[in-house]
């Protein structure tokens, strides 16, 4: 994997940690990882600024160069090492290197999941429940026999589960359908099952590989 | 007031059709015109108030009543299922001529299975899948870093929902996730078929 590479920009506002304290540093760091979880607000930077005597706007650019190096560093796989050699070359001292190494070691996987949440999403399949019931007459027809499925489909939605509420990310479908278009639906879908198993399909799974 | 207990029609709709059969008051070619009309209304998918005017008739409305109640029968043994001598019985009570029965009779079960699917569309069912699009893919890589998600498919079932309205519903799955899906829906069409081939 090649080594991580940050934009001037990106170093620029990193470079207000190097003159800090290893607490500080740590303290950088945990809040980098609270926006993974909730929104930070700007007075915890107005505080923060004015206990280091800097201005609200160095406190905020220099965690969310943090943010964006964690998130580069997560997508690039890169290794402890490499990040602890990265944080020396932009230099922070061996201890604030380590501090911030334990932070991606960490969080890895909160960035990981965070990531996914802004890529491209579709609605994915979770479940199907079905029932077969008989439908025996109704307001406008009565004394009829008819044949009938009703089908609970759940998708995930994957909608932001920041808050952890997982119900929230999945959706519930009631729909019907009848004898001869379940048989239809079901033989459509058992083309497609095969379709990935024909040797053009597998031929392009090993190419991309 | 109900007039006839079988067909369980009101005394305005009985009047009406009375007058409707009624050869001296209705000359034939009239009470031909109400029924193809009727039959036109009710078996064609004419949004309400852009149908053909009616047949000219008497300003008192007659004419006007005379559809209504006619379209009323033919409703009414669709929905309760009633058959032939059900619907001749009711007409002879009204005294209509054997001839005009016949060609109302006609018309009620050469027009029967369109006016029941019809009847069957009314009301709330939950979209009713009518068809299923698939698509396999494979993801190569995205913005969020991740490589080679492996085989994805997008399907897509197609409904229609009340006063045939079309809908869509599109979603992902995996190929270990299709193969759930594809069990589940063959669970249900086995026992589908058990139970038609036990009926």
């Amino acid at each position: 994997m090649a080594p991580v590479t940050l934009p001037e920009e990106l170093r620029a506002k990193l470079s207000f940690l190097v003159t800090q304290d290893t607490p500080v540093v740590r303290e950088f760091c945990r809040l980098a990882t609270q926006y993974f979880r909730q929104e930070v607000k700007p007075r915890v930077f107005t505080s923060a600024a004015t206990k280091l005597g800097a201005q609200p706007s160095q406190v905020e650019d220099a965690v969310q160069a943090l943010v964006f190096l964690l998130i580069r560093c997560s997508q690039g796989n890169t290794t402890t090492t490499e990040l602890h050699t990265l944080a020396t070359s932009l230099g922070l001292n061996d201890d604030a290197a380590k501090v911030l190494v334990a932070t991606y070691t960490d969080s890895e996987a909160e960035v990981k999941d965070y990531v996914k949440t802004l890529g491209v999403k579709t609605p994915q399949y979770k479940n199907l429940e079905w029932r077969f019931d008989i439908l025996v007459g109704s307001r406008s027809l009565h004394h009829l026999a008819e044949p009938l499925l009703t089908l609970q489909l759940s998708l995930d939605t994957g909608s932001p589960s920041k808050e952890g509420r997982e119900d929230e990310a999945c959706e519930s479908l009631v729909l019907q359908t009848d004898p001869n278009n379940l048989l239809h639906i079901t033989s459509v879908l058992e083309e497609a099952l095969h379709e990935a198993r024909t040797h053009h399909s597998r031929r392009v799974q090993r190419y991309l590989k | 007031m109900r007039i006839h207990p079988v067909m369980d029609l009101s005394a305005e709709v009985s009047a009406a059709l009375r007058l409707l059969g009624n050869a001296s008051t209705t000359e034939h070619a009239k009470y031909q015109e109400v029924l193809q009309k009727v039959t036109e209304d009710m078996t064609q998918d004419t949004q309400a108030g852009t149908s053909a005017p009616l047949p000219d008739g008497e300003a008192d409305g007659a004419v006007s009543r005379c559809h209504a109640a006619l379209a009323t029968l033919f409703l009414e043994a669709v929905r309760y299922s009633h058959n032939i001598s059900v619907i001749t019985s009711v007409l002879e009570d009204l005294n209509w001529p054997p001839e005009r029965i016949s060609e109302a009779t006609k018309a009620v079960e050469s027009h029967r299975t369109t006016l029941q699917t019809k009847l069957a569309s009314l009301g709330t069912f939950p979209p009713h899948v009518v068809d299923i699009d698939w698509k396999l893919s494979y993801h190569v890589r995205s913005s969020d870093g991740e490589e080679g998600g492996g085989a994805m498919y997008l399907v897509t079932l197609h409904t229609e929902e009340s006063r045939g309205r079309r809908g869509k519903i599109t979603f992902s799955c995996s190929l270990a996730q299709l193969t759930h899906l594809v069990t589940r829906l063959r669970q249900a069409s086995r026992c589908v078929q058990k139970y038609a081939s036990n009926s």
